[in-house]
């Protein structure tokens, strides 16, 4: 019989494979024998996600690939979830992240949000078409720590722009971290407009996002 | 000798000698300070004929100076046409798809009357007044979606990749849907008097799909299309198609529109080692130059271009609309010099 740790591999490989029936089962294998712990969600669910946007990255997966592992990720998850109940690990941060309004293309900012929320992070997803005030809006309520803005359409990556003077307009731009990212959004265009960042990638925007977290936890520290 | 607009860009189309380089805007142009300047405005100028032919027609060929007008300025057309329910962008942004038409269980069929709904008569109607009006002067060209774009605008984009993935055979009949809609519309411009057409197949980037999914279900409908259109074609595809450049140009295309995330002098070398002579269009950076560049960075882009072997300058893709207007003029001003 499988040991833990192979049954862990064995779900991220499946995770990474675009295996959901086989996702499924070996999650309920590790159920089945008493095995599931909170870390799973890493070393299994998150390690399937992370090399699965690693190979988007290298350009060997494209979109259809991670939306299948993420089918295979959610398929493990739901196995899991009535045995996390109370255990919720805490969260490495709060992300509220939207598709900028005027752009109903979400697929891009999807894929990021799975991957951020698969790497330990509270993800607040306000959909697509998302005016500035409603990012304002939430990250103010939810007390984020970043807030994350995509753009699929050089039509609507303008407006980007207002989140951020919105923001500035409110005296509250250093709360947050602003991340943009998107197909027609580059590290100039970000300077421009005056985010934190540029994410080229899902894989990146949690790099980034780790960054600004260990960031803001040193400066807590020297405070 | 100078040549109208209209001469240089067919001439750079066919690989001709022209009086000096040829600059045009293969994906929308519209800016605000365009819709101040010519009084034809959105939202009004996506669903009125003479609006629309006024902001394109007077804002392209008279304003910022290119060699081809076109319409419309969004990609939503077809799929309204086809039933998809559509959120107005008000003054600000482009019409959006609010619900897809179908669903992928669906038989999906190209309506008979497909030329008479929605706002399809709209840009029909305005091509034929910008060829009345500019028609000496410039080329005309009618824009249409690539059979994959407006496929996938039909379910919605979620749905169809992972469809394409796991049950191809079921987005095959949306396919064939998107082929026939694009012929109906192309073939409709061309007898509305547009001199040429721009596919714009943004859904079958190498962003979205992988470089075999683009030969297996984006290539072959575009070649089809292509086929049927008896003027020039200009297929436009947003992204790093490096590795499907030699696919795109085996589509038949007269010209290929690009980002400037392609590497155009790699491209014209194996185009070169093939015999192919499609031309390279681009690829100046929306976001990067043409919005918030300055003009002396925007004529730069320009030459630096023009260096790296682009045959007809375009920005990479849609102008964002709140680009200065002297930008737009200084694409035009950096190939005088």
């Amino acid at each position: 019989m499988a040991t833990k740790e192979e049954l862990t591999h064995k779900l991220a490989q499946a995770i990474v494979d675009m295996e959901v029936d086989e996702a499924e089962a070996v999650a309920k294998a590790i159920t089945d024998a008493g095995w599931f712990s909170m870390d799973l969600l890493e070393k299994g669910i998150a390690a399937g996600m992370g090399q699965a946007s690693q190979y988007y990255e290298d350009g060997e997966y494209f979109i259809p690939e991670l939306l299948s592992c993420a089918d295979a990720a959610e398929a493990a998850t739901d196995v899991f979830r009535p045995y996390m109940q109370g255990q919720a690990p805490e969260p490495k941060g709060c992300v509220v992240i939207g598709a900028i309004c005027g752009d109903t293309h979400d697929i891009g900012k999807n894929i990021v949000a799975l991957v951020i929320q698969a790497a330990g992070y509270e993800v607040i997803d306000l959909g697509r078409d998302v005016p500035a005030q409603d990012f304002v809006a939430a990250a103010e309520r939810e007390q984020a720590d970043v807030i994350a803005i995509a753009s699929l359409m050089t039509t609507s990556m303008n407006h980007m722009a207002d989140v951020i003077q919105l923001l500035e307009k409110r005296g509250i731009r250093d709360r947050y971290g602003v991340v943009v990212g998107g197909k027609p959004i580059s590290a100039s265009f970000a300077r421009e407009i005056g985010a934190d960042r540029y994410a080229a990638s899902a894989g990146a925007a949690v790099r980034i996002i780790d960054e600004w977290m260990q960031a803001k936890k040193q400066m807590q520290v020297a405070e | 000798m100078s040549m109208t607009g209209r001469e240089r860009l067919l001439n750079a189309l066919a690989g001709k000698p022209t009086d000096r380089p040829s600059v045009i805007s293969a994906c929308q142009y519209a800016s605000y300070e365009l819709m101040d300047a010519t009084g034809a405005s959105w939202p009004e100028a996506h669903r009125d004929a003479e609006l629309m032919a006024t902001l394109s027609g007077k804002g392209g060929a008279e304003i910022i100076g290119l060699d081809a007008i076109r319409a419309p300025y969004c990609q939503t057309i077809e799929a309204e046409a086809l039933g998809a329910k559509i959120k107005s962008g008000g003054k600000t942004h482009i019409p959006s798809i609010a619900e897809h038409p179908c669903k992928l269980d669906d038989t999906p069929e190209c309506p008979a009357d497909f030329l008479e709904r929605g706002r399809v008569p709209v840009a029909l109607k305005a091509i034929s007044l910008m060829k009345e009006r500019y028609g000496d002067q410039v080329l005309v060209m009618g824009g249409i979606g690539g059979p994959f774009s407006i496929a996938n605008s039909m379910i919605g984009i979620t749905p169809f990749l992972k469809a394409m993935f796991k049950t191809p055979d079921k987005i095959k009949p949306f396919l064939e849907v998107g082929l026939e809609v694009a012929k109906k519309f192309g073939q409709a411009y061309i007898e509305a008097g547009a001199d040429a057409i721009v596919i714009e197949d943004m859904m079958a980037s190498l962003d979205m799909i992988s470089p075999k999914n683009f030969r297996t279900l984006a290539a072959p409908y575009e070649k089809e299309l292509i086929a049927s259109l008896d003027v020039p074609v200009i297929l436009h595809i947003c992204g790093k198609l490096d590795k499907v450049m030699l696919d795109i140009a085996e589509t038949g295309a007269t010209a290929i529109s690009v980002e400037s995330a392609v590497d155009v002098p790699a491209a014209k070398q194996a185009f070169a080692e093939k015999g192919y002579k499609t031309a390279i269009i681009g690829d100046i950076s929306p976001s990067g130059v043409l919005l918030s560049g300055t003009p002396e960075e925007v004529k730069e882009a320009v030459h630096d271009a023009l260096k790296r072997g682009v045959d007809i300058i375009s920005p990479g893709c849609a102008v964002a609309p709140s680009t200065p207007l002297a930008n737009l003029k200084a694409m035009v001003a950096g190939a005088l010099d």
